[in-house]
């Protein structure tokens, strides 16, 4: 399916939409009007150099405290997403797979996962349930037993931080996920298993947004769109084949020309 | 043995009248004519050593007792003590554990013995205050070799008229060679705003390879004020975990002291203090290393809501001759409101060369990061703050893994959590 068929399949239905967004951290800032719409099943990747903004973007949208919305909107669905805390936007169907997940001492995977997936789905779920919703996604993620009972991301490798974050996608299913590098650090079969994942375990119409320094996991998590960012602002978008042009050429003909003196 | 029965004392009016509530007690004749001695030389002792001076005494700088006007209290007290979970194989094996009282009157030369042989009435004075007026305790011996399976549980319920009360405690644990034992201790009072005081002392004695649990569950009424001293005495490869859960009364102070004067004695400490309104929680761990290859590691978590105060001290003396010794210490604070304050003070004596000793402590409130990313999960932040306390605690709650109080305990942290 072409991003176009997409674009045409979808039209006036839900959407997440973002709209000349303006984000500072600690009042310096990063991005510099960002809009990009996604619609149901479709997958957008996002690539440009380090401190592009691209980690900001993710946790704007998530409603990290830190980041400062000085102008711009995000409607999902129609509805103010940055009016909302972070809780309530992942109620809402928005889901941020963390490029460094926080490790939470003393709360086991299992605990934690019961009281996200209550959370989201707004109804309580059996423990006999839960479980077996867990163990099918672990298997299908490589991911060994005792993941469940393990305290959440506590010493965990880069590698098990990364599947267990899917594995959260697995269960609460969202309609919009952000993947923030899901792939850095992670050798080649673990990538594959991890996209796999995102590709199976989520829902059949779930938006992507994927954050990606590489192309690598693009080729198992192909995008429709493909978007540069550079400086706080995506300064291209086009096809699958963008990403491959970047592979070859680097983002140095990206550089941005100083915007307010070029006009 | 074990029992449970009413603890009232019946011994006089207030601190100051004690005198005349012993010989009242030596009327009766309940007790021996020595203990009734080892109580007058304690009330001596307490009248003649000076409040501790929180301009003086470096260890109540941080907690005074201005107001506490000892002498008027009450010394009657109500309530249940109960000691239970002596399995048969063990009472049959010669393990004891009764109230202290059934103990004089079963085995009375047993008592002797062992009462009063980790704590001098002279060690302080409350120390003696215990002592002197002490209307209930735990009295637990375990024989050389002998193990108990189950944890023993002592349910201190203390009750008293609501104009107030004073319970005073005299618990003694003896552990012979090789004998293994948890001893778990609940103090309870009425959760309203009735004065009390409860005093105790505690003894334990371990002998050489043995290995004793002692937890404590502090979790009296609001308007207590509670003053616990006790003291080990750790023989050879022998090992002790304290575990002190600081939840209840207004002022809360613990004084624990740990003797590892055998060699290869152990001594690991695993507590929490959580204190909420004016709550003044404080937990002074005192560890003398006296003998080689001696171990101690001592943790304490706190977390503090409102105007809730901690102090944690953690005083480790490592003399000279202790060669090999080792000690740790730990502190972690979370707190809740601004206006709370913890304040975890290790202080390191060192006498020896060849030793090893740290210390570390972190103070906070709850991790904003952690926050964002179980709030990221859809998990509304003051669950969030509920899981991420729960987690706090954890390590402290799986030392209670398996033993009758954990889900109390759990379900106590939880309503402080909320309340």
């Amino acid at each position: 399916m072409s991003g176009a068929d997409i674009l045409e399949s979808s039209a006036g239905g839900s959407r997440l939409e973002i709209r000349d967004l303006h984000v500072s951290v600690d009042g310096k800032p990063i991005l510099k009007g960002v809009s990009l719409t996604v619609e149901p099943g479709q997958r957008h990747a996002i690539m440009g150099p380090n401190g592009s903004g691209k980690t900001t973007l993710a946790y704007a949208l998530a409603g990290h405290p830190g980041y400062e919305v000085t102008g711009g909107e995000v409607l999902l669905d129609g509805a103010n997403v940055l009016e909302m805390e972070p809780d309530e936007r992942a109620r809402a169907g928005l889901f941020l797979a963390f490029q460094y997940p926080a490790e939470v001492p003393g709360v086991s995977n299992i605990n934690f996962l019961r009281h996200a997936v209550n959370a989201v789905r707004g109804q309580p779920v059996s423990v006999f349930e839960l479980q077996k919703e867990v163990q099918a996604a672990m298997r299908a993620l490589g991911m060994g037993e005792d993941f469940t009972r393990r305290n959440l991301n506590e010493g965990f490798s880069g590698g098990e931080k990364k599947r267990n974050e899917i594995l959260q996608l697995a269960l609460l299913k969202p309609r919009y996920a952000i993947l923030d590098e899901t792939d850095s650090g992670l050798d080649i079969d673990a990538v594959q298993i991890v996209a796999k994942g995102v590709m199976e375990l989520g829902r059949p119409d779930m938006g992507t947004i994927i954050i990606t320094h590489y192309s690598r996991i693009l080729r198992y998590i192909p995008p429709h769109f493909v978007h540069v960012m550079v400086d706080g602002r995506i300064v291209r978008s086009g096809g699958p084949q963008l990403a491959e042009e970047l592979e070859q050429s680097g983002y140095e003909g990206f550089r941005v020309e100083p915007v307010e003196t070029a006009s | 043995m074990s029992g449970s029965g009413t603890a009232a004392s019946g011994t006089g009016q207030t601190v100051a009248e004690a005198e005349a509530a012993l010989e009242n007690l030596a009327r009766t004749g309940a007790e021996p004519p020595w203990r009734l001695a080892q109580r007058r030389e304690a009330l001596a002792a307490f009248t003649a050593l000076p409040m501790p001076d929180p301009l003086r005494d470096e260890d109540w700088r941080r907690t005074r007792l201005d107001g506490l006007e000892l002498h008027s209290r009450p010394v009657q007290a109500l309530g249940v003590f109960a000691i239970e979970g002596l399995a048969e194989p063990a009472r049959q094996a010669g393990a004891v554990a009764c109230r202290l009282g059934e103990a004089l009157t079963a085995q009375p030369e047993l008592v002797r013995r062992h009462l009063g042989s980790a704590l001098a009435p002279g060690a302080g004075k409350f120390v003696a205050l215990a002592q002197a007026l002490a209307q209930d305790g735990a009295f637990v011996w375990v024989p050389d070799g002998v193990e108990l399976q189950a944890p023993l549980v002592v349910r201190d319920g203390i009750e008293g008229p609501e104009a107030g009360f004073g319970a005073f405690r005299h618990t003694v644990v003896v552990l012979g060679a090789q004998a293994r034992a948890h001893l778990v201790v609940v103090q309870r009072s009425p959760a309203d705003r009735r004065p009390g005081l409860v005093c105790s002392a505690v003894e334990v004695v371990l002998g050489p390879g043995a290995q004793l649990r002692y937890t404590q569950v502090q979790d009296l009424g609001p308007g207590v004020v509670r003053l616990e001293c006790r003291r080990a005495l750790v023989g050879r490869d022998a090992e002790l975990a304290w575990t002190d859960c600081e939840l209840g009364a207004r002022l809360a102070r613990a004084e624990v002291e740990t003797v590892l004067g055998e060699p290869g004695g152990t001594v690991t400490t695993g507590g929490l203090s959580f204190g909420h309104r004016r709550q003044h929680l404080d937990v002074l761990q005192r560890v003398l290393h006296v003998a080689r290859h001696t171990t101690s590691d001592l943790a304490h978590r706190i977390a503090l809501r409102d105007r809730a105060r901690s102090v944690f001290r953690g005083i480790v003396i490592m003399q000279k001759g202790c060669a090999g010794a080792s000690s740790q210490q730990h502190a972690a604070s979370v707190l809740l409101s601004p206006e709370a304050r913890s304040d975890a003070i290790p202080s390191l004596f060192i006498d020896e060369d060849d030793v090893r000793a740290g210390h570390g402590a972190t103070s906070g409130p709850v991790d904003e990061r952690v926050l964002f990313y179980l709030m990221s999960r859809g998990i509304p932040r003051p669950l969030a703050e509920r899981l991420v306390l729960e987690g706090f605690f954890a390590p402290v709650l799986a030392r209670l893994a398996n033993t009758p109080v954990y889900d109390e305990l759990q379900h106590r942290i939880d309503q402080k959590i909320g309340a």
